[in-house]
């Protein structure tokens, strides 16, 4: 038998299915994402119909968003905007790189500002509309969320870190009224830390996880060197060329100094790697530990329990004795999530269509009264209708409105896997796995590796 | 003697499966409370037997599209594996043609690839020839993964299927094709029943295919709908928990229907 | 003879045409077109590379982290397939022999299994740093008292049980399927008579079984190695990155790091190993098949 004539037929044939099977799909398929029209109703009306297409990574408000979809196309028959989900169990920028990959971008995404400076190439530049979002956002809004100088994403939230605190519990441990601005220095913390834990409550709940130990505290040793983004970065390419000795710089010891004391009161401390953020922060709110290293996003399950307490404020991260150090008053804010239009595979329709609707998610009072009142998440916008329930971001926005925000802008340009692999250390050291220096040379190693990139 | 030893054997059986039943009954219990008494403590009986996470989970899941398009992928797809796997299987076995030995080695390989190699250039290919983002490509890929596998199985089986069976039909005149379908087929129903059920798991519960094949909402699948439950850092157990009864109870029936089927083939003695 | 390759070429569309036309454009393509971008430094963001030789699989041999992680997957993957089918096979030839119930127990083992895998992995992570830690508590037992997932050790054992657990339940009605190839009065006596009983087992069901325990095995290896979901849910590849799993590894290198061709190199490198394992023990059964 004539083997090689066999497998050469074979392939031929297999040539000649694979054609006509693509030819008779490309024909009966829609082309996704990136088709405008195909109105099987034939309107014909003055406005062509508009497919959009929205990847979100703001899992939480994933519902949020498909109502105001479809409150968007009540009001314009012609746009239809289709979610597309985080993926479950976040691998998200798995799930925007594939799509990228076939050829099928969302015309709208929301990502990390790190994420849109990766991709800069493919998204739209917003030059033209800066302007109308600067008179419309509050100031320095829109400078916060250049990247590289470029307008490529619309900021719609912000966000502020912190040691969140139940009122109750500090106020029942020092027996008086708490005043956050009396917490000034880490030994204020420290005296504070001592009462509660006298008082039979742990004192601080440290969630273990890598994002918040590694993207949030350790985070803030890159924001705290100074106020302004472009020196930060200049520090952190000093860190990648081997130039810092971390051992040396005040600001990582102060900071760190201070996490000493948050292990040392650290609700956790049995098992401080057990990070479950359902169970952390619940406990939180209901009062079984007095402070929580964590930010304003976790009302969204703080709000919705039943017989929580009440009352919850934010205080910055004490990095030292020095009162007027910067970072002691000061809480860290950032516009974390943008939303920037796709320009590598939509057309001018659906970038305009898109224009439009993102306009009026930030400024509608159906768009706000989502975002504010539904996500719970704060605006920075000027005009805001909507009274929010999220009190710990009013807390934030008090010190953002009395000029104590700290801009922690320099993360946009980090790497994106630095979170994963310095949180990674931090956890080891929180178990006691390494020490200090060990730290120090774990934290030197991964940016030396990016050296030069 | 042997009463007291198939006693023992019957009881460590039963604790063996209530190990493993253990965490289906937090399920069960749970998908009855709210997210927050589930957190506080898992181990509570429910105070009150409250269907709401199930009206939730079903409105936010969109329930009756998501369970029509699963079904349809599911179905189809199983189907489709079976016939062509079977059939290339009975090839393998029958003709030891070199090609068919390559064949059977390449596809052997294949089930040891991992997915991330594949991901990107599968997404690629498809996406860039406009294929992506319909059901059909959907299942042509399902038929694709689930080949290798079933080729294999079957493979395995049909060598155990004496020749002289096949033997008089050919003298009677069938064809091969024949044959097969009149001869061999309902000799593998043992197998075939067992495939159905691993192959309709797999189909059922894949999330990562889907995810990266349908885009539009209208198409998503049981998996894909549960989204909604998933936030980026933590789970709204609760409903997670309803759906997962609901998505579950279809193939459990399946299963216990088909399960019928393996016991009379092995008691049969099909493949004796 | 001509007439005669015609209708093999025939028979070949007609049996294998199909199937080898799906599994080529789905698995085959896809696959050489990614050995390919091994080669090459082309990355999404760009959607641009040229050809660069060996030098990402040189940096594979280079990254001690993912030689570790491949290291800590094999054993993770040795203790899965060892436990998992002892478990299946026991279970299937107690399940075979007409207990009272049988059905309903079978369906028990295999309920896991109507879980998909990163709801699984959640459902386990609970399990560990919620359940047992409260039980643990509560009546002092030391071994739960703090959750397995956050040391390195047992988080280790915290993935194989978790993975066993669905994966017996998977294996166990193949070895069922398998054993109808054996008498149905040989299970029977081998249940009955305790005395002879594992002599039945060792020389007659064994080797009648080995097919199935070829697949199970085969099966069994390639799942455990390629494991991502119930990882990525249970432990996250915490605590400090001490449990990722090789695929795991290879996700993050390639989309979080943003180094694909390297993640793509790694990827490849895992395929060898787990085609060479594979493989080498189906050769080797199926030889033992033939031999007894």
């Amino acid at each position: 038998m004539n083997f090689k004539k066999n497998v050469v037929l074979g392939i031929c044939m297999l040539l000649v299915f694979s054609v006509l099977a693509a030819c008779s799909n490309a024909n009966t398929s829609n082309p996704p994402a990136s088709n405008a029209g195909g109105s099987e109703e034939g309107q014909g009306s003055a406005k062509k119909d508009v497919k959009l297409t929205f990847f979100n990574t703001s899992a939480e408000v994933n519902t949020v968003f498909e109502e105001l979809f479809k409150s968007y196309h009540e009001l314009n028959p012609n746009v239809t905007i289709e979610l597309i989900p985080t993926p479950i169990g976040g691998a998200q920028l798995e799930k925007f790189q594939s799509l990228l990959a076939s050829n099928s971008p969302a015309t709208i995404a929301n990502l990390d500002a790190g994420t849109i400076l990766q991709f800069k190439d493919k998204f739209l530049d917003l030059e033209a509309d800066k302007a109308k979002y600067e008179a419309l956002t509050k100031p320095g809004a829109i400078d916060g969320a250049l990247l590289d100088g470029k307008f490529l994403g619309i900021p719609w939230t912000a966000q502020g870190y912190g040691l969140l605190y139940n009122k109750r519990v500090v106020e029942e441990a020092i027996g008086g009224t708490f005043d956050p601005a009396s917490i000034k220095t880490r030994d204020d913390l420290a005296a504070l830390f001592a009462k509660i834990e006298a008082a039979g409550t742990a004192p601080v709940m440290l969630h273990g996880a890598d994002w918040s130990l590694g993207a949030h505290y350790l985070g803030l040793t890159y924001s705290l060197q100074s106020e302004s983004v472009d020196s930060n970065r200049a520090f952190v390419e000093e860190l990648k060329n081997g130039n810092v000795k971390l051992s040396e710089n005040p600001q990582f010891t102060g900071l760190m100094d201070t996490f000493d004391l948050l292990i040392k009161y650290n609700a956790r401390k049995k098992d401080p790697l057990v990070a479950d953020y359902n169970k952390d922060s619940a406990d939180f709110a209901n009062g079984n530990a007095a402070f929580y290293f964590m930010g304003d996003w976790t009302w969204a399950v703080i709000g919705g329990l039943e017989g929580r307490d009440q009352e919850f404020g934010i205080i910055p991260v004490p990095v030292s004795n020095n009162a007027s150090d910067y970072g002691n008053a000061q809480v860290a804010y950032s516009e974390p999530k943008l939303l920037a239009i796709d320009n590598s595979g939509s057309t001018p329709e659906q970038q305009e269509a898109a224009k439009a609707f993102l306009e009026w998610l930030v400024t509608s009072e159906k768009g706000q009264t989502a975002i504010v009142s539904e996500m719970g998440l704060s605006m920075p916008y000027k005009e805001v209708a909507v009274q929010g329930s999220n009190i710990i971001s009013e807390a934030v926005t008090q010190y953002v409105d009395n000029g104590n925000a700290m801009n922690i802008g320099v993360i946009n340009y980090l790497p994106q896997d630095y979170w994963a692999k310095t949180g990674a250390s931090m956890q080891k050291y929180l178990v006691g796995k390494i020490d200090r220096q060990g730290l120090v040379d774990e934290i030197e190693a991964y940016w030396k590796s990016y050296a030069g990139k | 003697m042997v009463e007291r030893q198939s006693w023992i054997k019957s009881i460590s059986l039963y604790l063996l499966l209530l190990a493993f039943l253990f965490p289906f009954l937090l399920i069960v219990m749970n998908s009855f409370k709210k997210t927050q008494y589930f957190v506080d403590n898992p181990l509570a009986f429910p105070t009150s037997f409250s269907f709401d996470n199930y009206i939730s989970a079903f409105k936010s899941m969109q329930f009756p599209q998501a369970f029509v398009n699963s079904l349809l992928i599911t179905v189809i797809s199983v189907l489709i594996i079976i016939l062509f796997s079977s059939m290339t299987g009975y090839l393998l076995v029958r003709f030891k043609w070199k090609v068919n030995n390559v064949l059977f080695y390449v596809m052997l390989a294949s089930m040891t690839i991992p997915f991330q190699v594949i991901m990107i250039p599968l997404v690629m290919i498809y996406g860039n020839m406009g294929l992506l983002n319909t059901k059909t490509i959907l299942l042509f890929m399902y038929t694709g993964f689930g080949i290798p596998f079933g080729v294999f199985t079957f493979h395995g089986f049909i060598k155990g299927v004496p020749y002289e069976l096949e033997e008089s039909a050919f003298i009677e005149g069938s064809s091969r094709f024949n044959t097969f379908f009149r001869i061999i087929l309902p000799l593998l129903k043992p197998v075939i029943v067992t495939l159905v059920v691993l192959d309709v798991l797999w189909i059922w519960n894949d999330y990562l295919l889907p995810s990266l094949v349908l885009l539009s909402p209208e198409h998503r699948t049981l998996p894909l709908s549960t989204f909604a439950f998933f936030s980026s850092y933590s789970v709204d157990y609760s409903p997670l928990m309803a759906g997962l009864i609901m998505t579950i109870i279809p193939v459990l029936v399946l299963y216990l229907f088909l399960q019928k089927q393996i016991i009379k083939g092995i008691t049969e003695g099909a493949l004796k | 003879m001509k007439k005669n390759t015609l209708k093999n070429v025939g028979t070949f569309l007609l049996f294998g045409g199909p199937s080898t036309f799906a599994f080529t454009a789905v698995v085959l393509i896809p696959f050489i077109v990614g050995l390919y971008l091994t080669f090459t430094n082309w990355d999404v963001a760009t959607n641009d590379g040229s050809l660069i030789g060996f030098s990402n699989y040189v940096d594979v041999f280079h990254d001690k982290i993912y030689l570790g992680q491949l290291w800590f997957t094999i054993k993770y993957v040795f203790f899965t397939v060892l436990i998992s089918n002892l478990i299946a096979f026991f279970v299937a030839l107690a399940l075979t022999s007409g207990i009272k119930g049988e059905q309903w127990i079978r369906t028990g083992f295999f309920t896991p299994n109507l879980i998909g895998g990163i709801v699984l992995g959640y459902l386990w992570q609970m399990l560990f740093s919620q359940v047992l830690p409260y039980l643990g508590e509560k009546y002092g037992w030391t071994l739960f008292e703090t959750s397995w997932l956050t040391s390195t050790g047992s988080a280790f054992w915290a993935l194989v049980i978790a993975t066993s657990w669905q994966l017996v339940g998977y294996l166990m009605i193949i070895y069922i399927a398998g054993f109808s190839g054996v008498p149905h009065d040989v299970l029977e006596a081998a249940s009955i008579d305790g005395a002879k009983r594992s002599t039945i087992v060792k020389k007659v069901i064994l080797p009648l079984s080995v097919p199935a325990i070829v697949i199970c095995i085969f099966i069994s290896i390639s799942r455990a190695f390629l494991t991502y979901d119930i990882n990525l849910a249970l432990t996250k590849g915490g605590p400090f990155n001490s449990t990722e799993l090789a695929s795991y590894h290879i996700v993050k290198k390639a989309f979080l790091s943003n180094q694909y061709g390297i993640g793509q190199a790694e990827a490849v490198v895992l395929f060898a190993v787990v085609a060479i394992v594979a493989l080498t023990q189906s050769y080797l059964l199926k030889k033992m098949e033939v031999e007894s």
